[in-house]
């Protein structure tokens, strides 16, 4: 089990480490070498909303997020280099992790000339791993010839919570991760990639994984891929799935699929009884397009979860020019649900959005009683893109269920982007 | 509601008018040109510069950077230009009747021939075989391998806002109303990562993979509704959140 120890710093503290931060990325940007990248930037991305009752003693505006990214891009003797960094300094009372830092990526990069192979260091999320994963290590990715590929990352999976003290504090929580894929990169049109994976699980077993992934890429648009991942320690399916996209007439999209997870029993519901058992998805949805503001579509799935139990979930839907329309209803395991969504988005101009929906839904859990019955939503926003530096939103929202009863938060979110290309 | 005499008749000038409109806006036939940009090129050995001036300039592309009737003037087209037959006027304007101004119907890039003076007065860099053609036609013209070149955000910036105008149209045909709610995107960025970077970067996860996404993916209300998907759907769950540190915030 892993034992976490969080650290709650004062507010004031908060500010002055993320002051800490600021300062660090405004001395970055004086060494001469990153100075002289070619694109050096920051954005923050703040949301706040005024907060009053539950767990909070006094009306106050709270953050929903707040973060920041730094990028510093070709730098170096060959431009060669790039720093990104991904900060989130939300206050979050409701779980009361309020004053902590996490870092989402602060990672270095070196990438060639030819950008046919790269080596990141650092905190990064890797999206092509097997098991993606926020890695604190070394990941790096090379094309040999024209089409062979082959990548290989080492270090640790970043703690729970990311947070920077808890690297120092929680080290019973490491867990180191190894992996390694070879294989024809997609550039041929087919794409097939043999995986080998080696992790350490949070009793400190070594686990190992060995997979493949597949694609093909076909000349009307259709996509197919595949993926299979086996646990060879436990000796059972980690995941497996196969998807596709089939244009049919230019205007018939036929997306069936199937795939089957196992990393659920790592988690936090992991059971016993849930080992060895299979999350199953199947099912297809299939769209009729005409042009590119017109959308109708029908779709069925079927969830088996771990074999305890089959969900059924059907979906209409149609997207006709701003308009989104979306009836969802799922029966079975887990609990009915009805959910009617209608969304509309109005350009006014380039600069200027104003969005609105709404969502009526009746749930019902068998076993919950009280969590049972109708919920309603609705909200209306406005985005304001004034220029490339600067957009904020506005956002009023209510909500409407059993157990909330009615609530209702205006939302204030604001992005500054700041980027420069120097060369 | 009964509609007096006076508003039917506005109503009828009303939709005549509109229907007027929509007939000569329907029947308007465009302008078009015979030109041959192989003739001019290869046998009268014309210049680029000579009817493409404002482009030394720094004109952007488009018609700002077309030659007008006046440049065709002058030695060579001047006693047609002057001329009052129009079968003089016909060498040049295929329908006589409909000459008027050119247009292009579609939306350019953004480029300043003005702004890349390294390529200015190399033209065959980029527009090889143009005096091959007659007709100047979108193969003809230099395509985003040509611009990456330089723009590979070491030389000059590679972002996407730089020369596309409209980026809504670059998106793939994949990418519909359902394209990040599926699985497909998933799958395909494990497949094949190198064609998501050509637009996408490791920031474009992250908005929703670790929630810093600007808008919300999920309704307001699936803090009270997210059980029925979390009971069988948790697999779909686990690919954003971090299930150990997620779930545990509230269970």
């Amino acid at each position: 089990m892993i034992t976490t120890k969080f650290i709650s710093y004062p507010a004031s503290l908060k500010r002055l480490l993320f002051n800490r931060f600021f300062i660090f990325f405004v001395i970055l940007t004086l060494v001469p070498e990153i100075a002289n990248a070619g694109l050096i930037g920051a954005t923050w991305n703040n949301a706040w909303y005024p907060q009053t009752g539950y767990q909070i003693p006094s009306a106050k505006l709270a953050t929903c997020f707040e973060g920041i990214d730094f990028f510093a891009e070709n730098f170096g003797p060959s431009d060669n280099f790039s720093f990104f960094t991904n900060i989130d300094y939300t206050d979050n009372y409701f779980y009361g992790h309020t004053n902590e830092l996490e870092l989402n990526n602060l990672y270095l990069q070196w990438e060639d000339s030819a950008r046919t192979s790269n080596v990141r260091l650092g905190r990064q999320f890797v999206v092509e791993s097997p098991l993606p994963l926020y890695l604190d290590g070394v990941s790096a990715k090379t094309t040999l010839g024209k089409y062979l590929e082959i990548s290989a990352l080492g270090g640790m999976k970043a703690p729970p919570r990311w947070s920077y003290d808890v690297i120092t504090t929680q080290t019973d929580s490491i867990q180191p991760i190894f992996e390694f894929q070879i294989g024809p990169a997609m550039a041929s049109g087919t794409s097939l990639k043999a995986q080998y994976c080696a992790e350490t699980d949070v009793d400190k077993n070594v686990v190992q994984f060995a997979g493949a992934t597949f694609g093909q890429d076909f000349h009307n648009g259709s996509i197919l891929s595949a993926e299979f991942l086996y646990d060879l320690t436990h000796s059972r399916v980690e995941r497996a799935g196969a998807y596709a996209t089939i244009y049919l007439f230019h205007a018939l999209v036929l997306t069936p699929e199937l795939s089957a997870d196992n990393r659920w029993s790592d988690s936090l519901f992991n059971t016993d009884v849930l080992l060895n058992q299979t999350n199953l998805r199947a099912g297809m949805l299939a769209l009729w397009k005409y042009g590119p503001r017109f959308e109708i579509g029908a779709g069925y799935w079927m969830h088996d979860f771990y074999s305890l139990g089959i969900s059924n979930e059907m979906q209409l839907m149609a997207f006709v020019g701003p308009l989104n329309l979306d009836l969802r209803t799922t029966s079975g395991y887990g609990g009915n649900s009805s959910i009617l969504t209608g969304e509309l988005c109005v350009v006014k101009k380039p600069t200027f959005k104003i969005l609105v929906d709404a969502e009526a839904a009746s749930i019902t859990y068998s076993d919950l009683a009280t969590m049972t019955g109708l919920t309603w939503t609705g909200s209306i926003a406005t985005e304001i893109f004034p220029s490339g530096f600067f957009n904020s939103r506005i956002e009023l929202q209510a909500i409407g269920n059993p157990y909330e009863k009615i609530d209702m938060r205006v939302l204030l979110q604001t992005t500054f982007t700041i980027s420069r290309f120097f060369k | 509601m009964i509609l007096k005499g006076a508003t039917l008749k506005r109503l009828a000038m009303a939709f005549s008018l509109i229907f007027a409109m929509l007939t000569i806006a329907m029947g308007a036939t465009q302008d078009t040109i015979n030109f041959s940009h192989k003739v001019h090129s290869t046998k009268v050995e014309v210049e680029c510069a000579v009817c493409h001036k404002p482009v030394l300039k720094g004109a952007n592309i488009g018609m700002m950077s077309m030659p007008i009737m006046k440049t065709c003037a002058g030695e060579c087209h001047g006693d047609q230009i002057n001329s009052k037959d129009s079968s003089d006027c016909a060498i040049c304007h295929k329908n006589v009747k409909s000459a008027g101004k050119l247009s292009i119907n579609r939306t350019l890039p953004r480029f300043n021939h003005g702004q890349h003076p390294a390529i200015k007065t190399n033209c065959k860099e980029c527009h090889a075989g143009m005096e091959l053609v007659d007709k100047s036609t979108i193969t003809a013209l230099p395509g985003m391998p040509a611009c990456i070149k330089c723009h590979d955000n070491r030389k000059a910036p590679a972002e996407c806002k730089t020369c596309h105008v409209n980026i809504d149209e670059l998106k793939p045909a994949s990418h519909g109303v359902r394209w990040l709610e599926s699985s497909e995107h998933g799958i395909q960025s494990r497949v094949n990562m190198v064609s998501c970077e050509q637009c996408h970067q490791q920031s474009s996860c992250d908005q929703c993979h670790r929630g810093l996404r600007s808008t919300r993916l999920h309704s307001v209300n699936y803090l009270f509704s997210h059980g029925v998907d979390a009971r069988t759907q948790s697999a779909r769950c686990a690919t954003c959140h971090d299930t150990r540190r997620f779930c545990s915030s509230c269970h």
